[in-house]
């Protein structure tokens, strides 16, 4: 065995394309409750046209509920992870309890928001935040504890003081671990969204829109919803990803 | 002081103690890293430490720099600004940075206004023909220990510490940083960690062996 990667081929790359929409259009024809199991790719292409202006409007929503959501999640988490920096070496029970609050899945959080705010976008946007906070207040502890680096020693070795040298290091060490916390939040940010959207309804999103659909019992609709959040998410870590290789190429 | 007077000076004679270790052991884990270690530069004094793998080079001259506490001994640690080559030279070096800001580091620690001008002519004689405004992310691993070379020497201190400064240079590169070396430290002091013979006999005047964590006088 050579134990060598064949190369990448668009040949193959576009065999497996076509092999996914022949997936899909097999799954359209499959019937359980006498409804297709989702709409072939032909039928939500054909959805796409009447549904272009309202689906961009929707998709938009979502979006600006998930970034004003995630901006609240990673302000509060950069003050809160900052403060724990302080406490954790002090009471280490905080990293336990970080991780306990991580582990709390964000949606259920939402009940909580509706009866603390009431059902408007207040609720929505907590929820979300709440999604983020942990996760970038578990980054900025990691950073922060990070063991000292050969570039801090160089500069205390050199004279700099240790505050001195810890400002001068610390922000660029810890770009590394704060992107990947902001690219897991933000992946996090949009899948909150969207089910918030759908527990607790909204004028415009993803979210409500999907659930419309399931009602009216618009397949078509509906498949072509479940595409555009995944189309959404998939942005948004693809544009994170990039920011993340960005950064690795400089620390390299 | 000028850098002719100091050196002068260091060498007619007037040789206080830069740095020194007086009985030292440090514990590593299941046994001492260091035992017992003895070790004194002074002023202007080029010292070669040599000794096995393991033997405790390192940790020495991480104490002697104030890294490593010990467990035993005393330490007279060297004034602010010593310029050290680390073992784990890349690590220590600033990859989104120039190479041109990372030379002039220590100076710009020491808020010197001359930090570019003297990191520049550093660079320029210790790495021709890399481009000073490269980040140091972009370098080969000779041209970063290369800047790392560059940076000690620009420290504003009155020691060099250099932990195989030469390993990843090339053969054909050796003797021109050698000589770099010999002259831009002046009159500083000077440890080089080495297993290179020829190290010794261009650079150091005094040999100091570590074996087994212990430290043993030996003539250059």
């Amino acid at each position: 065995m050579s134990g060598q990667r064949p190369a990448p081929s668009r040949a193959a790359s576009l065999l497996v394309l076509v092999g996914a929409l022949g997936a899909w259009w097999a799954a359209g024809q499959i019937r359980v409750a006498g409804r297709p199991l989702v709409a072939t790719p032909a039928a939500a292409l054909g959805a796409l046209s009447p549904d272009a202006p309202t689906l961009g409007r929707d998709l938009a929503a979502t979006a600006a509920r998930a970034a004003v959501g995630l901006a609240a999640g990673v302000v509060a988490g950069l003050l809160i992870g900052a403060l724990a920096v302080v406490l954790v070496h002090r009471a280490p029970v905080i990293d336990g309890l970080f991780d306990f609050a991580r582990s709390v899945p964000p949606v259920v959080i939402l009940p909580v928001c509706l009866l603390a705010f009431g059902y408007n976008e207040l609720a929505r946007i907590a929820t979300v935040a709440f999604g983020c906070v942990w996760t970038v207040s578990l980054a900025i502890i990691t950073a922060a504890s990070s063991p000292k680096s050969g570039r801090r020693e160089m500069l205390e070795v050199a004279g700099a003081t240790r505050l001195r040298a810890l400002a001068w290091t610390q922000p660029w060490e810890s770009l590394g671990v704060l992107v990947v916390g902001l690219r897991t939040s933000a992946s996090t940010a949009v899948v909150v969204a969207v089910v918030t959207e759908m527990i607790s309804g909204a004028e415009h999103g993803l979210g409500a829109r999907v659930i419309a659909a399931q009602i009216a019992g618009d397949t078509e609709g509906l498949t072509l919803d479940v595409l555009a959040s995944g189309a959404l998410g998939y942005l948004v870590n693809l544009g994170l990803r990039g920011l993340e290789n960005w950064v690795r190429r400089l620390e390299a | 002081m000028s850098d002719r007077t100091r050196q002068e000076s260091a060498r007619s004679g007037h040789n206080e103690i830069v740095a020194a270790l007086d009985r030292v052991s440090v514990l590593g884990g299941d046994r001492p890293m260091l035992r017992e270690a003895s070790l004194s530069l002074r002023a202007g004094e080029r010292v070669a430490l040599l000794g096995p793998n393991g033997a405790g080079k390192s940790t020495l001259v991480r104490v002697l720099l104030g890294l490593t506490a010990p467990a035993k001994g005393t330490v007279q640690r060297a004034a602010p600004g010593v310029g050290c080559v680390p073992q784990a030279y890349a690590e220590s070096l600033f990859p989104w940075f120039s190479v041109l800001r990372n030379v002039a580091m220590p100076l710009l620690v020491a808020r010197r206004e001359d930090a570019y001008d003297r990191a520049r002519s550093l660079a320029d004689r210790i790495l021709p023909g890399v481009d000073p405004g490269r980040r140091a992310g972009r370098l080969s691993g000779g041209e970063k220990q290369a800047t790392a070379l560059a940076r000690a020497l620009a420290s504003p201190g009155d020691l060099v510490i250099a932990d195989e400064p030469f390993s990843a240079i090339a053969a054909s590169s050796r003797e021109r940083l050698r000589r770099a070396l010999r002259e831009e430290l002046g009159a500083r002091a000077l440890l080089l960690v080495t297993h290179d013979e020829g190290d010794v006999v261009d650079l150091c005047e005094r040999t100091v062996r570590v074996i087994d964590g212990r430290t043993v006088e030996a003539s250059a």
